[in-house]
């Protein structure tokens, strides 16, 4: 389970709505507080999934919430 | 009695009952050490369970509850490894199912194997919400790969072994001495898939 290249924007999300606390967001998605933890620290990549189930919690599309960190850099550049 | 001097108790008990059971397995008389030990192992382990469900659930929140199964797994597969190893080594090359010592180590481990899951099962169910997700079965997967490719590479290397020993050596191989290595090829791959997703979650962790 080494760092991967998917990146997200879960934390900030998870701020913006209302400071949603991880063990609810877990809650929410089926899934561990501890999974939401690896997720956030970019040490894991979710299912296809996991990752709706995520962005449906915050009411969004999963390109909002997920994103490929090469794309990141491009749009920096 | 508080919960340090409790666990202190606890272990104390039990080193003594295993030492019992150990030195002394199957001595006759109304106060056998061997069942006295066992009765005594047997206490150790509802006492340890009993302050285990005591503990407040706050403490050990850091380990996903898979982690923590993986844990109690490699601290029970380890104390049976060790056991195995050390029993077969003072019996040596002679192992007789007949033996005393050779039977009282089949007994041991069985106690260790029931110990263990009812100490997993109690474990599970202190556990509050979800339990199991993707992230633990895909743990899960590459830790049961790694054990068993290592029990392939054992088995290999054994068949190898049987295979170019020496033939004054492969005369004293008996077919209960290469069963007694097989199981110990078991545990070991035992050790292995438990190590591996302990390494796996702690890798996982921010």
């Amino acid at each position: 389970m080494s760092a991967t290249l998917i990146s997200n924007q879960i934390r900030r999300l998870r701020f913006e709505h209302g400071e949603m606390t991880q063990e609810n967001l877990a809650g929410r998605c089926g899934v561990t507080r501890q999974t939401i933890i690896a997720l956030e620290a970019g040490k894991y990549a979710p299912s296809l999934e996991l990752a709706f189930r995520i962005a449906h919690a915050f009411g969004s599309r999963v390109d909002d919430v997920f994103f490929w960190q090469e794309a990141q850099r491009t749009k920096r550049h | 009695m508080s919960q340090r001097n409790g666990w202190v108790l606890v272990f104390g008990i039990a080193s003594v009952s295993l030492g019992l059971m150990y030195l002394a397995p199957d001595s006759p008389g109304i106060f056998a050490a061997g069942s006295l030990g066992s009765a005594g192992l047997l206490l150790s382990i509802w006492s340890g369970l009993y302050l285990w469900s005591r503990l407040p659930a706050s403490t050990a929140r850091i380990a996903a509850p898979g982690e923590r199964q993986a844990l109690i797994a490699l601290c029970a597969t380890v104390l049976i490894a060790a056991y195995f190893g050390w029993t077969l080594y003072r019996i040596g090359a002679n192992v007789d199912l007949h033996e005393q010592e050779a039977r009282a180590m089949g007994r041991v481990i069985s106690l260790m194997v029931i110990a263990w899951l009812v100490f997993a099962t109690i474990q599970r169910r202190r556990e509050s919400g979800v339990v199991d997700d993707e992230r633990d079965r895909s743990i899960r997967a590459s830790a049961c790969n790694a054990s068993h490719t290592v029990l392939v590479l054992a088995l290999i290397a054994a068949i190898l072994l049987l295979g170019f020993l020496p033939h004054a050596l492969a005369a004293t191989t008996t077919p209960l001495l290469i069963a007694h290595g097989l199981i110990g090829a078991l545990i070991l791959s035992g050790l292995v898939e438990h190590a591996t997703s302990l390494v796996l979650y702690r890798r996982d962790r921010a």
